[in-house]
């Protein structure tokens, strides 16, 4: 019973996250919001693994993460340098 | 209902509001490194109390491990995903308000 209301209640501040991503001054603004929302889905993702007592939904959310800070490292290596590949 | 679900559900709500905090912090903060902040501090903790009520109310199974795993791979991760953003954001020239001394840049 409390495991869908906690899933609405991250969903609602993924989309809080999500508005300041959409209408942020700078590019840093827009970068940190998308990072603080991806963490919020991939705290999700295990959530409804418990839920739906589908047990590969963690290998799911141990990608994500993954994926998520190698994106963020990736476009800070860029937006400092302006280069990725040498 | 047991004595671990309701640790379970206790470790839900501090992890609700740590993610509500963080939301709130995107939305009404303005500078970026107030934002910094938010996003490697309360969203850290959030993460791990909820992921903690996950393993309360699963037991410990054979695919606990992977959300032990998750816990320890997100509390590295965020801080040093923070860190080189605010260190970009820095080379660019982007500073603090209200800012009366930089130590960082050597002046």
């Amino acid at each position: 019973m409390i495991i869908p209301i906690v899933i609405i209640c991250l969903t609602l501040t993924s989309l809080m996250c999500i508005y300041r991503v959409i209408k942020g001054p700078t590019i840093f603004d827009r970068l940190v919001a998308a990072d603080a929302a991806g963490i919020m889905v991939a705290v999700i993702i295990p959530l409804l693994g418990y839920h739906l007592e589908e047990p590969f939904l963690y290998d799911v959310a141990l990608v994500y993460g993954l994926l998520l800070f190698l994106d963020m490292l990736i476009f800070a290596k860029y937006l400092e340098k302006g280069e990725i590949l040498k | 209902m047991s004595l671990r679900e309701i640790m379970g559900i206790i470790s839900f709500i501090i992890g609700v509001f740590f993610m509500f905090i963080t939301a709130v912090g995107m939305l009404r903060f303005e500078d970026v490194f107030m934002k910094f902040h938010f996003g490697s501090k309360c969203l850290t903790s959030g993460a791990i109390s909820i992921l903690s009520g996950v393993i309360l109310f699963k037991g410990m199974v054979w695919g606990t491990g992977k959300i032990i795993i998750m816990i320890i791979f997100l509390a590295i991760t965020n801080p040093i995903a923070s860190h080189a953003l605010a260190k970009a954001a820095y080379s660019k020239k982007i500073l603090p308000k209200n800012l009366s001394r930089d130590d960082y840049g050597g002046q």
